[in-house]
């Protein structure tokens, strides 16, 4: 035992932190075993994604950005957005067949600060094969982020909360207007799903949806994010940053550091979304592409009042927490009245989305049947007995 | 000391009606042969039959407290109260009992409990209390302003554990108290006296912290089994932790159900833990995730048809402590003032006398030196 | 087999120690350094220095703050399990591992138990170990090692018999307050007090020398340019006065008034709070010559109108203290009293509940009159102040102004003061008047009582809450205690007994009368017990609620307690009312009423053997 004690001691001289590699892969392993690695690929695509992201993390060759997202979505597209003066990326799935007169569920998911659409990757696919396809999801990079560039670089950019709304607001307008109404007629049922700062993002938006949108709104979900803890990091950022490498040798180096240090705990996930965080440099290196400095300025606009907004959101709640339950004061009020469901998933690192995929699916999945109930009758035996 | 590793802290999913992953229901017993591990989902339709679901997880479940459960109610002699009022003098002052003797004061509360109706009948005078969770110092001031019990009667609505610092001892000082004076107290089960809930609000955690392992936890939570789940204040009050159930049209009904399982999921017995009064009338789904809502209408219909004056029920924070709703017909009472240390309400209680006269009592929290700091770990980072 | 038990025995402790040390969680862990004194005693004092004392150096750098806290508490304690004194110095290594780490609560733990192991130390280990200790400490790289040295220096100062080694201490002190850290000066100026004191102590030992290095250090802290180093400086100075005044040495006595006059006009609110914190003490060091007492005055009065509340909170507790050093009495009024009044309408709640906490003591200065003249309007005021703290502290303290001035002149506003408590909102507020209320009878007597406060004590009684009810029963009792049978008779029991019989239909009243009449058994006569009380307790033996039926049984038995000390005449009231209807209860349908009965029935006839 003393022995232990003194490899221990060992590793730590080594500046090796041993605890942090045996941390980071033990759920890796166990997430492996009932997700999305086992589930059927998605038809359309399969030939094209040759290669599974799986393989993409043994050490052979570069990470193919242009290719990896098929596996996920079946469309990557630009949104030419000139009001906004961005050009989004987006990636999307839409239904495989449309039945008449069934509500198609639309889950759109905004990503935070620091991350890309691509962070949705796996959780989309298991969502949309859980929902036996017949479901649209749809994620996209934010402005700063992933592949989303600015029309014209002049214009002077702001990153405070009501700007990433209003950019919320017009993709999602964007996306109902010229995609999905286009389809054959349907009804449409919006989920807005939130990460982090997404999450603040989602809330704020619901008021400055258009009235065609917000009455088929069905709910919003939040991904581990409490105002008051959020706050509380902000002051932790920068030295989050210190210890944060921008640059690294290639995409696999990435990806190892972000499983590594914890950040992502679902290797599957991080082969994904970590490469979309970084681009090529001309020395071959690759560097992170979000510079969350360049936030800084507008951080005090982003968790705001977050708590009492989404408490009082008037469509249907859900929080989801990763780590341990860790409510503010506004939360705990709103959840002991019962004006939200929270579910916690002990297990699961801040980027819940890739760390619990399968759950994080299955979670939204009856979040959605819960709820379009709502329009339908309760089953009772009252009066059965007279 | 043995961790008892075998107990997964599971994504507990709370406040849902449905996607539950079986493995977790069994509090961590691993003991149903391995195959069917994996992911049963059950969804959704609240009042969908499978019948799968549910299917004896709770019993047998390994704590043994209720292994040798007698045929006939706990007798109390001049041994046993001895014991207990020694327990129960040990418990006021918020020391904990050893795991032996919370396995003893479990076993004996089996052969209370199990012999308790579904409704269980209750005489006035009596005073009705709300949630408790975990606020030791808070229920020791509650008696502070109700009086001690025996000599005041006492019924608790559920929710003695979760959030608050002290589950373990305010659960085995009501559970002491019930097996002392049976007559004198009555402990209904809410929603947090459950395996599930438990693993994620602290009960769990604290049993762990403070006995090292498991074992404590099992035994509570398999003794939460036994809890009634109604009371009927002289065929007048309807007392429950939550709400009506739209399967439950009368008290009878209560009657009929099984309640010696883990809370479901779903179902009449979920519901009268889990459903709240709303405005809107009729049933509705609730933003909880489990249980529903039910309308004014609802409420005066089931008074009517029961021959009531007044559903009591807890489970909703209220800022005064009680609130009234549905015309008077319902009435929620809420008995952890500043909850979670941070909440700044009031408590309240009610008493009910001899000519169900009915009086409110407020108060906030007791005055203690040195609230343990309520230090919350700040994430590294949350963009 | 005999052999082998006793060898795992012996294994059994530090394996069991180490497995528990490399547990996952924490709390395990630092449970496990908590019994780290059973382990040592189990493996002897060879083997405490040979294997446990390496291992926990290993220990001390390689786990959690919790755990370092337990360790460095522990090892404070361990000189007798490494053999006593003569190996106490193994002690040190990983103590001074501990010393130095980042976390105060542990270096704190640290310091202590080091400052424990020098006290067992020997003169030569004191100078070969402990005093290297010391300066390694002192001249680390890290400021934490050098906070930790602060605190050592204590336990060696008057150890240090040779002047010129004790000159270096005090030359590496000073170096400590002249450090760049804010925070190693701040330690440094804190633990000054205590080597000065030890000093004092000591008056023979320092030299001039010394206190060369002394005010050196005192100059360093008073213009320190951080008011958290400065403000500590006060009781540096408190410190050195007692020295000198302890010597009858005065000759520096004018340069440290000038020090004390500056501290207390000082910029920083933090540096005036402090001198307002230790006027008295201050104030009291100067006291031998009376001109120095009056340059005090102006700086006092100052901060009786500081503009921080807390300064005015701190100096308002002082008043008595400090009024009681100026011997003329006319100062007191003129000057004084001023301040008083208008400290007594402070805006800060906070000011006038802690003026309220002594200001009384004023009157003890000053004849009737002119504490009638000058204080009494002033103590009215304060009994109607809308912060009940403010009147609790002085109904608390009213005891010195009856001896004064008596009764009669106070209870015109007395009585709307308490009135006013009595129906506070907040209970507690209630409670603590109602266990003012037997103090205020013994000060007050039984004529003002029945006159004003006699109805209020029966009508807390009737409160909603428990603890009042309660409260108030042990109220009667104690002003029974002190007014006396008869009184409490036609005073409280008769009315009580004439209550209104509607109200009566409350089981919580009937409860009250029940506890209130039975609070009162023991200290009324037998009479009253067997013609007032009893009939109304056996009368409840009927009642519906079983709760009450119960404490009928119960109150029985204080009955019988009572009654049977007069035997001739209580005998058969006992065995022809009591006991039957103790025999009644014992047989009752309710589960509790037979138990307490039973109990009951079972005291009275060891009684009555």
């Amino acid at each position: 035992m003393a022995d232990d004690l003194r490899r221990k001691l060992i590793l730590r001289q080594m500046g090796c932190a041993s605890g942090v590699v045996e941390k980071a892969h033990s759920p890796e392993a166990d997430e492996r075993q009932d997700t999305v690695g086992d589930l059927p690929f998605n038809g359309r695509r399969v030939d094209q994604s040759s290669r599974n992201a799986h393989e993409l993390g043994t050490n052979e060759g570069p990470v193919d950005l242009n290719t990896s997202w098929k596996e996920f979505f079946s469309e990557n597209e630009d949104f030419v957005i000139e009001q906004r003066n961005f050009t989004f990326n987006t990636y999307y799935n839409l239904p495989a067949s449309l039945k008449i007169g069934a509500t198609v569920p639309v889950f759109l998911f905004h990503h935070g600060a620091g991350s890309s659409g691509l962070s949705f990757a796996t959780l989309s696919k298991a969502l949309y094969e859980k929902m036996d396809k017949a479901c649209v999801t749809f994620a996209f990079d934010a402005r700063a982020h992933g592949k989303t560039r600015p029309i014209d670089t002049r214009k002077e950019v702001t990153y405070d909360l009501n700007t990433f709304v209003e950019d919320f607001v017009a993709v999602v307008e964007y996306f109902h207007h010229n995609r999905l109404l286009r389809l054959a007629k349907a009804k449409y049922s919006f989920v807005f799903v939130g990460h982090s700062l997404g999450g603040s993002i989602c809330t704020s938006s619901y008021t400055f949806f258009p009235e065609i949108l917000r009455k088929d709104a069905l709910g919003v979900v939040m991904l581990d994010i409490v105002e008051e803890g959020a706050i509380l990091a902000l002051k932790n950022v920068n030295h989050f940053l210190q210890k944060t490498p921008n640059i690294f040798k290639n995409y696999q180096d990435a990806i190892d550091w972000h499983v590594q240090n914890g950040l992502s705990r679902y290797r599957n996930s991080a082969e994904i979304a970590i490469p979309s965080l970084f681009r090529l440099t001309k020395s071959h290196k690759v560097q992170r592409i979000t510079n969350l400095r360049d936030f800084e300025p507008f951080w005090n606009t982003w968790f705001e009042g977050l708590s009492h907004k989404f408490v009082m959101l008037p469509c249907s709640r859900l929080l989801l927490l990763a780590g341990n339950e860790n409510l503010d004061k506004e939360l705990i009020i709103g959840q002991m009245q019962g004006r939200y469901q929270l579910v916690v998933f002990h297990e699961s690192g801040h980027f819940i989305q890739e760390d619990t995929p399968v759950k994080t699916a299955l979670t939204l999945h009856d979040f959605y049947i819960r709820n379009s109930f709502k329009n339908v009758t309760i089953k009772s035996n009252w009066g059965s007995q007279k | 000391m043995d961790m008892d590793l075998d107990v997964p802290m599971h994504d507990a999913i709370e406040e849902q009606l449905s996607p539950t992953i079986d493995e977790d229901k069994n509090g961590g017993e691993r003991d149903d042969a391995g195959g069917n591990q994996l992911t049963t989902i059950n969804t959704t339709n609240p009042n969908g039959d499978d019948e799968d679901d549910d299917v004896d997880l709770n019993v047998g479940g390994g704590s043994g407290i209720a292994d040798h459960k007698s045929a006939k109610p706990l007798e109390l002699n001049s041994s046993n109260i001895n014991q207990l009022d020694q327990w129960i003098e040990y418990l006021s002052k918020c020391q904990i009992l050893s795991e032996d003797d919370v396995a003893k004061l479990c076993k004996m509360a089996v052969d209370v409990l199990q012999f308790e109706e579904n409704v269980k009948p209750i005489n006035v005078p009596v005073t009705i209390c709300g949630d408790v969770h975990g606020q030791f110092h808070d229920l020791i001031e509650l008696f502070k302003i109700g009086g001690p019990c025996p000599d005041t009667n006492y019924l608790f609505m559920g929710d003695y554990v979760d959030r608050g610092y002290y589950s373990v001892e305010t659960v085995s000082y009501l559970v002491a108290m019930k097996v002392r004076y049976p007559h004198r107290i009555t402990i209904l089960r809410g929603n947090h006296e459950s395996r599930q809930i438990t693993q994620v609000y602290g009960f769990y955690d604290e049993c762990l912290r403070k006995y090292g392992s498991a074992a404590v936890w099992k035994m509570f939570t398999d003794l939460f089994d036994y809890f009634p789940i109604t009371a009927l204040v002289d065929n007048k009050i309807f007392c429950l932790h939550g709400g009506l159930s739209p399967m439950i049209e009368t008290v009878d009904q209560v009657r009929e159900l099984n309640r010696i399982q883990e809370v479901p999921h779903e179902g009449p017995m979920c519901d009268l833990l889990w459903s709240d009064p709303d405005d809107r009338g009729g049933w509705g789904i609730s933003p909880r995730g489990a249980g529903f809502t039910f309308g004014q209408d609802i409420s005066e219909q089931f008074n009517h048809t029961n021959d009531l004056s007044l559903i009591a029920r807890a489970h909703q924070l209220v800022m005064e402590g009680y609130a009234w709703s549905h015309q008077q017909n319902v009435v929620t009472i809420f008995s952890a003032p500043n909850y979670c240390y941070r909440c700044g309400n009031q408590a309240a209680i009610m008493e009910v006398d001899e000519n169900h006269s009915r009086q409110f009592l407020q108060y906030d929290p007791s005055v203690r030196p040195g609230e343990p700091a309520v230090s919350r770990k700040t994430p590294d980072y949350f963009l | 087999m005999a052999a082998e038990n006793a060898k795992s025995k012996d294994l059994y402790p530090l394996a069991l120690l180490m497995d528990e040390l490399k547990h996952d969680d924490i709390a395990n862990r630092v449970e496990a350094m908590k019994k780290l004194d059973t382990i040592a005693i189990a493996l002897g004092s060879q083997r405490t220095r040979e294997e446990l004392i390496p291992f926990l150096v290993e220990v001390a750098q390689d786990d959690e703050d919790e755990v370092f806290a337990v360790l460095a508490e522990e090892l404070g304690k361990f000189v007798p399990y490494v053999g006593g004194p003569e190996y106490a110095t193994i002690l040190l290594p990983p103590l001074e591992i501990l010393a130095s780490t980042e976390e105060t609560l542990v270096r704190d733990k640290a310091v202590d138990s080091l400052n424990a192991v020098a006290q067992e130390l020997s003169q030569d280990q004191l100078f070969h170990d402990f005093i290297p200790l010391i300066e390694h400490l002192a001249t680390a790289d890290w400021f934490s090692s050098k906070v930790s040295s602060c605190g050592l220096f204590k336990s060696v100062i008057v150890r240090v018999k040779d002047d010129s080694l004790r000159k270096d201490l005090l030359a590496l002190y000073l170096q400590l307050v002249e450090d760049d850290t804010p925070m190693v000066r701040r330690t440094a100026a804190k633990n000054l007090p205590v080597i000065i004191d030890l000093l004092t102590q000591n008056p023979g030992l320092s030299t001039n020398e010394d206190w060369d290095y002394i005010s050196n250090m005192f100059q360093k802290i008073i213009n320190d340019t951080q008011d958290s180093v400065k403000f500590l400086t006060v009781s540096c100075l408190i410190s050195i006065l007692k020295f000198f005044n302890t010597k009858g040495d005065h000759s520096h006595t004018r340069d440290l008034l000038d020090s004390a006059t500056k501290l207390i006009g000082d910029e920083a609110w933090r540096v005036r709070y402090m001198a307002a914190e230790k006027f008295d003490d201050l104030a009291s060091q100067f006291a031998q010559n009376d001109e120095y007492i009056a340059e005090l005055i102006q700086p006092f009065l100052n901060l009786c109108e500081d503009n921080e509340s807390d300064v005015r909170k701190a100096v308002a507790k002082q008043i008595p203290g400090f009024a009681k050093l100026l011997k003329d009495p006319s100062i007191v009024l003129s000057k004084v009293v001023p301040a008083v009044q208008s400290l007594s309408m402070d805006e800060s709640e906070g000011v006038r509940a802690s003026l309220a906490l002594t200001v009384t003591n004023l009157v003890t200065l000053m004849s009737k009159e002119e504490a009638i003249d000058h204080m009494l309007p002033i103590l009215l005021n304060m009994l109607k102040d809308e912060f009940p703290d403010v009147r609790l502290n002085i109904i608390a303290n009213l005891k010195v102004v009856n001896d004064v001035i008596g009764v009669d002149l106070l209870s015109e506003s007395l009585l709307p003061a308490i009135t006013e408590l009595a129906k506070d909102v907040n209970w507690r507020v209630r409670m603590a008047i109602i266990e003012y209320i037997p103090i205020l009878a013994e000060q007050l007597g039984v004529q003002f009582f029945d006159q004003q406060l006699s109805d209020l004590c029966l009508s807390w009684l009737w409160d909603t809450v428990f603890s009042i009810r309660e409260a108030a029963v042990a109220n009667l009792k104690k002003l029974t205690e002190i007014f006396g049978s008869d009184w409490c008779r036609d005073e409280i029991i008769l009315k009580l007994l004439k209550f209104d019989s509607q109200l009566l239909e409350n089981f919580v009243y009937r409860f009250t009368l029940l506890s209130a009449l039975t609070a009162l058994v023991p200290v009324v006569s037998m009479e009253v017990v067997s013609d007032q009380i009893l009939p109304f307790v056996s009368h409840l033996a009927d009642d519906a609620v079983p709760n009450i039926r119960f404490n009928v049984s119960k109150s029985l038995a204080a009955i019988v307690e009572k009654l049977r000390k007069d035997k001739p005449t209580y005998d058969e009231t006992i065995k022809k009312s009591i006991m039957p209807l103790l025999d009644r209860l014992v047989k009752d349908d309710d589960f509790d009423v037979q138990y307490f009965s039973k109990i009951s029935l079972e005291e009275c006839k060891k009684l009555l053997e």
